[in-house]
């Protein structure tokens, strides 16, 4: 297991929920046939926007840099290798929420993208990184 | 009006050092079947077409390129010597496994192997014979080599 996500406070954050592993079959009726092939939910996603923070040093104490998220996405061989999310990336949301978001149960998180760098002025930038949790293969 | 399914299916393999029990619905978990227990394995089984004729049935059981398909490869020395015995029921929204359902036997047919997917390919044993094949016993002498598919050779 690679080391965590930098704990960088993102500016908006978006969650959506897995889903349990399925086919739809509608047929001429209109009657809708579903068949589950699994009994886990899967297809977590969460994208992160980090907006205006340094390139390489932080303008405010904890606001990251985008050179952080870089260096992660090397480490954890881009988006190949698993990584936790550390608390900070879920600032000012409810604990009890931030619990089911932040470890479902038998979900890896890894990056879904390579992020997004934006330059906003001379060393400021944007980062947009999407983050997708599957299961992991066992 | 929508109508549900949930469905599992044990694969049980016989090769060299086996057996080999594996389902595909629990994720990660080990579910038990008829008194046996099988781990999980995240394989799919597509084929299959039974025909008026009887010929026989074959499947192909696709696994990811992982440890599991390659140790079943290897043991069964590239699904040549293997025989399966696959079942398949449904499962209801507390994981309860029903007890009837298709249970099917195979043998060992060949694998396919491609970057990140094995395929291993399985036919039924039998076959069936048409209204005109010769009132004789089956056998090496009048057959030929007795076939694992249904290419007999009529002598």
């Amino acid at each position: 297991m690679a080391s965590k996500f930098p704990a960088i406070r993102p500016t908006s954050r978006t969650f959506t929920m897995g889903d349990y592993p399925s086919k739809t079959y509608t047929s001429l009726s209109g009657v809708i046939f579903k068949r589950a092939f699994g009994n886990r939910q899967t297809g977590y996603t969460l994208n992160l926007t980090f907006k205006n923070i340094g390139d390489t040093s932080e303008l405010r104490s904890l606001s990251g840099t985008a050179k952080q998220i870089i260096d992660h996405y090397n480490s954890v061989d881009g988006t190949y290798d698993k990584f936790t999310l550390p608390d900070r990336m879920f600032a000012g949301m409810d604990n009890d929420l931030e619990s089911l978001i932040q470890a479902p149960t038998d979900i890896s998180w890894r990056y879904a993208a390579p992020p997004q760098v934006q330059s906003v002025k001379a060393g400021v930038s944007t980062v947009t990184v999407r983050l997708v949790g599957e299961l992991d293969g066992l | 009006m929508t109508q549900q399914i949930r469905i599992v299916q044990y694969f049980n393999l016989t090769a060299t050092g086996g057996p080999y029990r594996y389902q595909n619905y629990f994720v990660g978990d080990n579910s038990t079947f008829g008194g046996l227990t099988y781990g999980f394995a995240p394989f799919q089984v597509n084929g299959g077409v039974s025909s008026l004729n009887g010929d026989n049935l074959q499947i192909q059981v696709l696994f990811p390129a992982n440890e599991i398909a390659l140790r079943l490869l290897d043991v069964a020395e590239g699904n040549r010597k293997s025989l399966l015995t696959l079942y398949t029921r449904t499962v209801n929204k507390n994981g309860q496994v029903s007890n009837a359902g298709p249970t099917e036997q195979f043998i060992g047919l060949g694998a396919s192997i491609g970057l990140d997917t094995i395929e291993l390919r399985f036919n039924t044993a039998a076959d069936s014979v048409a209204s005109n094949f010769p009132a004789q016993r089956l056998n090496q002498q009048n057959v030929g080599i007795l076939p694992l598919d249904s290419a007999l050779s009529l002598r």
